[in-house]
């Protein structure tokens, strides 16, 4: 519901994956032949090589000015580039050599771990019971539709925020989600948009902040609310006061269908969240790590952002010569088929 | 709270922000917005599609993919099988693709080189058994589903992702991205991000949490007794 973190992709990294991205509409005019140009030593440390990637990239008119000046650093993919450079020649890449220093995504984990400890006691003993109770004397086609009113109801906020965020087809999509669903689908009930291939977009206040550039802040546990960020928390309380302005029934009602909506989708995922809860080794830290990955993945997904920078990339599957311990593997053989 | 006077105060004042540009946005909201819309609506062009050469690099690891998701979802469908079985036999499928050496080195990230050698192999071994009651539980409770598997996009290095999303079931809709390296000669998965999520970075930042705390003796054991717990009964 809520954005971004880019708490474990530390911020003067976060911003050029959405950078490289936008580069693609200006970079295909250079030639293939072209050099690549020499890189200032205040933007990147080394000199990506070029490489050639795919995906698309949308909405990147926000940073067209941004993109323009920094495309002839970051972009640059051409054929002619595409010999690969060896697998030890990282630096040829841009990549770190090393592990970077990942910044503390929650300075206020005391504190936290204190709030979530509370939810987590709302929610074994008020929440998970009654929502198996709910579960037991409902069927699931009443948690649709009740899923389908509520989707209805938070619609218009959806559309403004899409219209934040500049994306007209899909506000046209989210109008079109309402006059069809509100009538055709029985005010709400039946989702008939849908199978008619509007799909139902999910914009929230917190990703249109992230969408432009706001970070995400410390993380936080909201206490009943769960796991969120600065961004979150503030996108949250957007959310909520769209709803309420542009809701058509009254206030009580409103709530009343979000609670309903909350109780029937916790009954849907009583064993998954068992599961996860059980097996994790630290139930708070998966929380807290899956709920920036997450809110991350929205604002990039707002952003258009489908290229991972090559810095991000290198955190997450970084690549260092120590680390190959071919000793390791020849010792053991490739794991993954050293077994049985 | 109980007071009835704050009441009066506040009602007012949330209504009144919204009276003038939002309130004329509500009332005419439909025709303003459709304006907007087409202010707003032009149509960002499309990428055009892979390069022919990453096109190729791409392609192995995409139709091994589509062929791994194929013989899960056969094993799945597979009418005469217990639990016991179909697990047994998607822990084979799973285990042949699966590089769980490197995946084991990029979860610990710095804390690999503080396992000795011994432990190395134990890590391995355990973190394996480990994804195996993660995610070996859940299919238990299968329904009906398809796997469309969609585009793949090479990445730094020559790592390819492949994007997949389920059609059907309870999890209609959900996207899984596999990423694979080629090493030693042979695509293996290093990664699966469910709906934006790496399971790698997760397990990660878990791992190195209880490493903090209780030192790389303290993550075997527990991985070690988490392992040795009878599943409960889905």
């Amino acid at each position: 519901m809520e954005s971004k973190s880019g708490a474990h992709r530390p911020s003067p990294i976060a911003h050029r994956p959405s950078l490289s991205a936008e580069c693609r509409v200006p970079r295909a005019k250079r030639r293939v032949n072209d050099p690549v140009p020499e890189i200032s030593a205040p933007v990147l440390k080394r000199a990506p090589a070029p490489r050639t990637r795919a995906g698309g990239s949308r909405g990147w008119s926000g940073l067209f000015l941004v993109a323009l000046l920094l495309c002839p650093v970051l972009g640059g993919a051409d054929e002619a580039a595409l010999q690969w450079p060896d697998d030890s020649a990282t630096e040829v890449l841009g990549l770190p050599d090393r592990e970077p220093e990942i910044a503390n995504p929650d300075p206020w984990e005391k504190m936290n771990r204190g709030t979530f400890g509370f939810n987590e006691v709302a929610d074994v003993y008020v929440l998970e019971p009654v929502a198996r109770f709910w579960g037991f004397i409902t069927p699931h086609f009443f948690h649709k539709a009740i899923r389908n009113f509520n989707g209805l109801i938070l619609m218009p906020t959806v559309l403004f925020n899409d219209i934040l965020q500049l994306k007209g087809e899909h506000a046209m999509q989210d109008i079109g989600r309402i006059l069809v669903n509100a009538t055709v689908g029985l005010v709400g009930l039946l989702d008939v948009a849908t199978p008619m291939g509007i799909p139902e977009n999910d914009a929230g206040f917190g990703q249109t902040l992230g969408y432009w550039g706001v970070p995400p802040g410390p993380y936080l546990v909201l206490p009943f609310f769960g796991p969120s960020s600065i961004r979150g928390g503030i996108g949250r309380v957007g959310d909520g006061a769209g709803t309420f302005y542009f809701t058509w029934l009254p206030i009580w009602a409103t709530f009343i269908v979000r609670g309903v909506d909350i109780i029937s989708w916790r009954s849907d995922h009583v064993e998954d969240i068992d599961l996860t809860r059980r097996e994790s080794l630290d139930y708070y830290v998966f929380m807290r790590d899956a709920y920036m990955q997450i809110s991350q993945a929205r604002v990039d997904e707002a952003r258009g952002v489908v290229v991972t920078s090559p810095a991000s990339d290198a955190e997450l599957y970084f690549y260092d010569e120590d680390f190959d311990d071919e000793e390791y593997d020849d010792e053991n053989g490739q794991a993954g088929s050293d077994d049985d | 709270m109980g007071k009835p006077v704050p009441m009066t105060i506040e009602r007012p004042s949330i209504e009144r922000p919204f009276e003038g540009f939002f309130g004329a946005l509500a009332t005419r909201s439909v025709l303003f917005v459709l304006l907007l819309g087409m202010v707003f609506g032009w149509g960002l062009p499309a990428e055009a599609g892979d390069s022919a050469a990453e096109a190729d690099w791409a392609a192995a690891p995409r139709a091994l993919v589509a062929k791994t998701v194929d013989e899960v979802l056969g094993v799945l469908e597979t009418p005469d099988l217990n639990d016991a079985q179909r697990r047994a036999q998607i822990e084979t499928i799973a285990f042949s693709v699966f590089d769980f050496s490197t995946t084991s080195k990029l979860v610990l990230a710095r804390n690999w080189k503080k396992l000795s050698k011994p432990q190395r192999v134990e890590f391995v071994e355990e973190f394996k058994k480990y994804l195996s009651r993660n995610y070996g539980s859940r299919f238990e409770r299968y329904e009906k589903a398809e796997v469309e598997v969609l585009n793949a996009r090479v990445e730094p290095r020559r790592d390819v992702t492949v994007f997949t999303q389920i059609v059907g079931s309870q999890y209609d809709g959900i996207t899984m991205n596999y990423r694979l390296r080629f090493r030693q000669e042979q695509w293996k998965v290093i990664d699966i991000v469910i709906e934006g999520v790496s399971m790698l970075a997760n397990f990660r930042a878990q791992f190195a949490e209880v490493v903090s705390r209780e030192g790389v003796d303290g993550l075997l054991e527990a991985m070690r007794s988490r392992n040795a717990d009878a599943l409960p009964a889905p």
